[in-house]
């Protein structure tokens, strides 16, 4: 089959044992290329955790991506006796045109290009999965985003040195904590070190506390404040999470 | 469908062969490979909610509320399409037990296999079966506790009292996929209470500021993101905690440096000042707690330091 070809079947004609067997070809190289094309991404999505205990390897069930988009999916546990002594890296490989994929040991932790890395075990048989040693597929993005900017003049409680403004996110009716970031937005007081505390992340809002921190020896000033004498910003973002997959004793 | 999570599809693939008989499971798993993969790339890639349409409309008052065409996904990976617009009666209820609204989710789901509209067809001697399968979703009204997160996908919240609205409906609970084009967002943090710090010396051996190395690869970023980090954990040294024993305010402007797509340096400067606190005067980043000996210590095991972290890849 041409790549790229559709199968068109007609009146009368003979439906041959290789038309039924290209027939998933096009799909399958059509979400190759989605893969690539438009979500730029390769590697673990979900599972694939490896474990080494007793002399026993497993690697979990789980799905990925290769670097040519196409799906893996070990859909059973692996398991093998593994004796540590070199570097290894556990892979997974597409099984032939997949979407089963297989998994591999690579001695001295010597990739090939088709290879998803899930891990690497040392010499000693210590097993790391950090940057590096296990490629990571893009997770959704995330669930919900937030942002905003206090004004100045918002309303706050504390001093001049240092004071804290709340923000409200009980209307967003968030099912999760969110990741915050924030920082000044106008000019803060010249001849001071300004920082911004995000305190009391709830799914309900979260507050920002802002110091005015003078030089050693000077006297930070006690001054009562009610509204922020400069504007804060802040992002929030809900995470999406990868695919769950069903407890090991339900696959 | 459970509550728990979806399991992978299979890996099996029907093959052919000249001469074969064809059975209707041969044909059916070759359309189950495809379904399969493509639900697992929903899922691995885009999660689940509300792609396009499905808008809502309702009044107080009203005794039906409209549900516009629309797309969405499921945590599953199913597509759940409304092809029409389609209006739905407000629970037929007078009001709670005390008297008060009762509240509802309004939600769409997948429709299982016992519940689908099916079209039968006869076979040979004397068999019947499916030949056709309805996907359009289910969309129905539930008690808010009952929601199944990711398998019901919530369109609106309500109130109900006299089977009417007695306001319009809530939509802030809808949660809506990405629309493209957007630039891919992660976040994620540190453990606090594991989270390892250095001291980064200034020439003289003071301490002048402190830094962790901070792993980012889970998110899978192609390319070197723009990260926005901050510190979180406590800042307020207690006396009895603090190497000379009086409190101390710990605190800094961070910034992220060496910034490369799985890792970024997370540096917090600690110069000496003072701040104010407690109406008190205090110390902030005094000398000898931040050249103590114990000082990363300290971060990480009683201040509980971490690092949250949000990446933005355009």
């Amino acid at each position: 089959m041409r790549t790229g070809s559709r199968l068109r079947q007609v009146p009368g004609g003979w439906l041959l044992a290789r038309d039924l067997r290209e027939q998933p070809r096009l799909p399958d190289l059509r979400m190759a290329q989605h893969h690539i094309a438009a979500h730029r991404t390769w590697g673990c999505s979900t599972g694939l955790a490896v474990l080494l205990r007793e002399g026993e390897l497993t690697v979990t069930p789980g799905a990925a991506v290769d670097r040519c988009g196409r799906v893996a999916i070990l859909g059973r546990a692996y398991t093998a006796r593994f004796t540590a002594g070199q570097e290894t890296a556990v892979v997974l490989r597409v099984r032939g045109h997949g979407p089963a994929g297989q998994v591999l040991l690579r001695e001295r932790a010597q990739l090939q290009d088709l290879d998803i890395p899930l891990a690497r075990i040392d010499g000693t048989g210590t097993v790391t999965a950090g940057d590096g040693d296990r490629q990571w597929l893009r997770r959704p993005g995330p669930a919900r985003r937030l942002g905003g900017t206090l004004p100045r003049g918002y309303p706050v409680t504390g001093t001049v040195s240092q004071w804290t403004a709340h923000v409200d996110l009980d209307r967003e009716k968030l099912p999760g904590l969110p990741a915050v970031a924030a920082s000044p937005a106008g000019r803060t007081p010249g001849g001071a070190r300004t920082t911004v505390e995000v305190a009391n992340v709830l799914v309900a809002g979260f507050d920002l506390v802002v110091r005015r921190l003078v030089r050693a020896g000077e006297v930070a000033p006690g001054d009562m404040i009610r509204t922020a004498p400069h504007a804060v910003s802040w992002l929030a973002l809900l995470p999406a999470g990868r695919p769950e997959l069903p407890p090991l004793e339900e696959q | 469908m459970t509550t728990s999570a979806a399991p992978l599809p299979g890996t099996g693939r029907p093959l052919y062969f000249p001469g074969q008989i064809l059975a209707a499971d041969d044909l059916t798993a070759a359309q189950d490979v495809d379904a399969g993969l493509r639900q697992l790339h929903h899922r691995m890639l885009h999660g689940w909610g509300i792609a396009s349409g499905l808008g809502l409309t309702g009044q107080r008052g009203d005794t039906s509320v409209a549900v516009g065409s629309g797309y969405a996904l499921d945590a599953a990976g199913h597509e759940l399409v409304v092809p029409a617009p389609v209006t739905v009666p407000v629970p037929p209820v007078a009001a709670g037990p005390d008297g008060n609204p009762l509240e509802f989710t309004l939600a769409m789901r997948w429709t299982p296999d016992e519940d689908a509209v099916v079209v039968d067809r006869p076979g040979a001697c004397g068999a019947e079966g499916a030949v056709r399968r309805s996907d359009v979703p289910q969309i129905v009204w539930l008690d808010p506790a009952a929601v199944r997160a990711g398998y019901d996908i919530a369109l609106a919240a309500v109130r109900v009292q006299g089977c009417k609205l007695v306001a319009a409906p809530e939509l802030a609970l809808r949660r809506v996929l990405n629309p493209p084009p957007a630039p891919y967002a992660a976040s994620g943090r540190t453990t606090p209470g594991e989270t390892g710090w250095l001291a980064r010396a200034a020439p003289g051996g003071h301490s002048y500021a402190v830094y962790s190395d901070v792993d980012t690869s889970e998110a899978g970023f192609g390319d070197t993101p723009a990260y926005l980090a901050r510190l979180d954990g406590l800042r307020l040294l207690d006396a009895a905690l603090s190497p000379d024993g009086r409190p101390a305010l710990l605190d800094g402007t961070p910034y992220v440096e060496a910034a490369e797509p799985g890792r970024f340096r997370f540096v917090v400067p600690l110069p000496p000042g003072t701040g104010f606190g407690d109406g008190n005067q205090i110390d902030v980043n005094p000398d000898a707690v931040v050249s103590s000996a114990d000082l990363t210590d300290l971060l990480m095991t009683t201040l509980k330091w971490s690092v949250e972290w949000i990446g933005l890849q355009s």
